[in-house]
């Protein structure tokens, strides 16, 4: 039987897993907890095989706990459980060193494999968790050029001064100074030399 | 335009220019055989302070090496001193914007490393440079800061004097006369004190031309009485030439027109062996005026005409104004219509360009004052500001009489009837301006203090209904899907699901979790995911420089206007590609959200349908950042934002 701990602030919630999962012989709740301060006194008399942790907590973020019960219970497996779906949650829960990120409307099959996947060792995704770290949205390897930043880039491959692109291109010349900045940042070089030898090698003007 | 007393702190004697040369020779010679580099830091700041008064350009070279080696070897002391010492020569070469930057990068230095004789130095710098530039109300926290620091501290025993007296004149100038007669009040003790016989005299020129804003007659004579014996007796001829035109028009408003004509004659004679333009241009009008009291309308042409020509080469507006109007009473008085209707156009159109001039200015300053301070004390500096704007209109419609009484001397004597109902005309004009400034006050301090409680508020109710509404509603989804459920009951669970989608979706558009937590970046970066796969719209989006969080304001305003101009996307534009682009660069940060779309002619962008430009507009106007729209019918939007962060 794997031992499961629930941290969530929701009474509800705790509630509903609880059933959820009760029926199951794979599977038994060890506890739960209704904060992050809890959660560690209590696993720390009662050990559990995975945990399943909210990321809104009154007193912490899961991410925090997470954090923190990966340092003191290292075996321990953590599962997030959220209503978020956004990149920047299951990004930071992984990295925090959760085994797993699932939606709190999962169904009682999808926990029951998700508890399993942890346990074993492995990290579970929920669909629609995949589905938004696999989207291609990270950002491009070569950098995207805006169309000012290109205007401005191939004026500047022409010659011509902050002033003359400026005319123009009926923008004041501190744009085009900011745009010129922003052009070197993004192409991480140091000038203006730099920046046409990397946008000609790279194609992009 | 005003007599200013610069006082510079770190300024050495002066010497003559062999023995800089001398001098100089012999420090740098020291600073190549320095064996410390700290000591050469010494050396070369040395260098640079020998040409401070002389040539701010050579100085400012020596001190530009020194400061970078100080910079170089962590030196913190000599930095500071080096930072100082080149906003001096800054306001000295007249490049005041510069002058700010190295006081202003030498203050944290300052406080930093205890250096309060040097704090002082770089307040008092900073202080000139802003007055030079028009900021009377930044000099004025500036010099306060002088003054504020300067109790045990040794310092030159003129300086105070001459601070409380900058700050007295800038006082003069935006018509808070009380105030300033305070400084004054204490300079000229001060000045007493020492045995200052100069800066007595500048303290009781300025307690006399504050008394003439109050009205207080009697005081004011006598203080301009008192400064013009000492100015006699010191040869100041610029000062005594002032205090003379002032105590005649005090004569000419007593009725004692000879008195005053003989008073007006010695001002002019002394300005103009003292070849000071300004102080006879102010002579000659007021004699003009004078003249035309005694109906001598042809000397009082000639002479008003002569002033004319003065301010005219001097390209002094502000005098010009009230010298046409002086010309075209006079012209009315010959009977010669042409010229009073002349010298009247021209008058008017000076005036409003007076008028226009210092709302600008006043709004300018407004912003600025919203740009660098915190909410919590905004009201209290909005009845400031009030206080301010209602002096300085006082101030713009009496600019008949009050203009001259700045510039050192009071000129126009002529009380007429006519004249009163021109006043009183100008006044109702001006009462409405004033409405309108306090309108438009208002309005900024209603729209950012909505902006602010509006953002509150939505992190507030997001956070309430994700955590309470929606952690109850996952649980109660929980524990109804336990029973296993069929039928009816299935089908209602069902739709608690798409109920819980939804409010989720409500919550995240009120203000996203992951904004206030992870920062702009992450949660536009989940924005983006969210539009992409609800709208199959191919987004993509790419950060730079965006390690470091923003200013929480920056990054909540800056969500709201990729938002808007996503919706527009989205909703509007037809597209199927965006790309939407997040860059910091040191302490500017720019955003980008453009599109294939069909775009639209951006003349009709008022009337775009459901479009929230106005809205992007003033979020980004709320930043002080900068819109750059590229659009045409069929050619896509691009839209560009570029904000400044506050340093």
């Amino acid at each position: 039987m794997i031992r499961v701990f629930l941290v969530d602030d929701h009474p509800m919630v705790v509630e509903g897993v609880k059933a959820l999962l009760g029926g199951l012989d794979t599977l038994e709740i060890a506890g739960a907890a209704g904060s992050g301060r809890e959660a560690v006194e209590r696993l720390a008399q009662q050990p559990a095989d995975v945990a399943l942790v909210d990321i809104n907590l009154p007193d912490m973020s899961g991410i925090d706990l997470c954090k923190d019960l990966k340092s003191r219970f290292p075996k321990m497996r953590i599962l997030a459980l959220s209503t978020f779906k956004e990149r920047s949650y299951i990004t930071r829960m992984i990295e925090a060193g959760a085994s797993g990120y699932l939606l709190k409307n999962a169904s009682a099959e999808e926990l029951e494999e998700a508890v399993l996947t942890a346990a074993g060792g492995r990290l579970y995704l929920s669909m629609e968790a995949a589905e938004t770290l696999t989207q291609t949205s990270a950002a491009p390897a070569l950098p995207l050029l805006t169309q000012r930043e290109k205007e401005v880039l191939s004026l500047i491959a022409e010659g011509l001064t902050n002033g003359e692109i400026a005319d123009k291109l009926f923008i004041s010349p501190l744009t085009v100074d900011s745009h010129r900045k922003n052009l070197l940042a993004k192409f991480g070089v140091r000038n203006t030399a730099a920046m046409i030898k990397y946008a000609l090698e790279y194609r992009l003007l | 335009m005003r007599i200013l007393l610069f006082c510079p702190l770190l300024l050495l004697s002066s010497t003559g220019a062999a023995q800089t040369a001398a001098q100089r020779d012999s420090l740098l010679r020291l600073a190549a055989a320095a064996r410390t580099d700290t000591a050469r830091v010494w050396a070369l700041m040395e260098t640079g302070k020998l040409y401070l008064a002389s040539q701010p350009d050579t100085a400012l070279h020596y001190l530009g090496s020194a400061l970078e080696l100080a910079q170089r070897i962590g030196f913190s002391r000599g930095a500071a001193r080096c930072l100082i010492n080149q906003s001096f020569a800054y306001n000295e070469a007249g490049r005041y914007r510069d002058a700010v930057r190295c006081g202003e990068a030498a203050l944290p230095y300052c406080e930093r490393l205890g250096m309060r004789k040097e704090y002082i130095a770089a307040c008092n710098n900073l202080g000139n440079a802003w007055n030079a530039t028009g900021n009377p109300w930044a000099a004025i926290q500036m010099y306060q800061k002088c003054l504020d620091a300067m109790p045990g501290v040794e310092l030159p025993p003129h300086f105070p004097v001459t601070v409380r007296s900058n700050i007295a004149i800038l006082y003069i100038d935006l018509g808070l006369f009380e105030k300033s007669l305070a400084y004054s009040a204490q300079s000229l003790a001060e000045s007493r004190s020492i045995g200052d016989l100069h800066s007595e005299a500048y303290s009781l020129a300025n307690i006399g031309t504050a008394c003439l804003g109050l009205d207080r007659r009697e005081e004011a004579y006598e203080a301009f009485r008192q400064a013009a014996e000492l100015a006699r007796k010191l040869e100041i001829g610029q000062l005594l030439a002032n205090t003379l035109g002032n105590i005649a028009d005090h004569f000419q408003h007593m009725g004692d027109l000879a008195g005053a004509v003989r008073l007006y004659d010695e001002a002019l004679d002394i300005a103009r062996r003292n070849g000071i333009p300004r102080s006879i241009m102010l002579s000659l009008h007021g004699q003009a005026a004078l003249a035309m009291e005694q109906r001598q309308l042809g000397a009082a042409r000639t002479l008003g005409m002569q002033a004319l020509a003065l301010a005219d080469s001097m390209q002094d507006d502000h005098y010009r104004h009230s010298i046409c109007l002086t010309l075209s009473d006079i012209a009315l008085m010959e009977g010669d219509m042409p010229a009073f209707r002349r010298y009247r156009d021209e008058y008017l159109r000076l005036r409003s360009q007076h008028l226009q001039k210092s709302l600008v200015h006043a709004l300018q300053e407004l912003q600025t004052r919203y740009q660098t301070k915190e909410q919590e004390i905004h009201i209290r500096q909005l009845e400031q500001e009030r206080e301010v704007q209602q002096l300085r209109l006082r101030l713009s419609w009496g600019g008949l009489a009050f203009a001259s009484l700045l510039l050192g001397t009071a000129v126009i004597g002529y009380r007429g009837q006519r004249r009163r109902k021109l006043w009183a005309e100008s006044q109702l004009k001006l009462e409405q301006q004033h409405v309108l400034q306090l309108e438009q006050e208002k309005q900024l301090a209603t729209a950012q203090a909505m902006l602010h409680g509006q953002e509150e508020e939505r992190a507030r109710l997001a956070r309430d209904l994700h955590d309470g509404l929606g952690g109850m509603l996952s649980g109660i989804k929980q524990s109804l899907a336990a029973q296993q459920p069929a039928g009816a009951l299935a089908e209602a669970v069902r739709e608690l699901d798409a109920a819980i989608g939804e409010m989720r979706h409500i919550a995240r558009n009120l203000m996203p979790e992951a904004l206030l937590r992870f920062g702009l970046r992450d949660a536009l970066q989940d924005y983006c995911d969210h539009l992409r796969r609800s709208t199959g719209l191919g987004i993509r989006f790419q950060a730079f420089g965006m390690e470091q969080r923003l200013p929480r304001q920056a990054e909540v305003v800056l969500f709201r206007v990729a938002q808007e101009l996503l919706n527009n996307t989205v909703r509007h534009a037809g597209a199927s590609q965006a790309l939407v682009q997040l860059l910091r660069d040191g302490d500017r940060v720019s955003l980008t959200v453009e599109d294939d779309g069909q775009g639209f002619d951006p003349a009709k962008l008022g009337s775009q349908p459901g479009i929230g430009w106005l809205n992007i507009q003033s979020r980004v106007a709320y930043l002080h950042g900068v819109l750059d729209l590229r659009t045409a019918p069929g050619q896509g939007t691009s839209a560009h934002i570029e904000i400044p962060l506050a340093a």
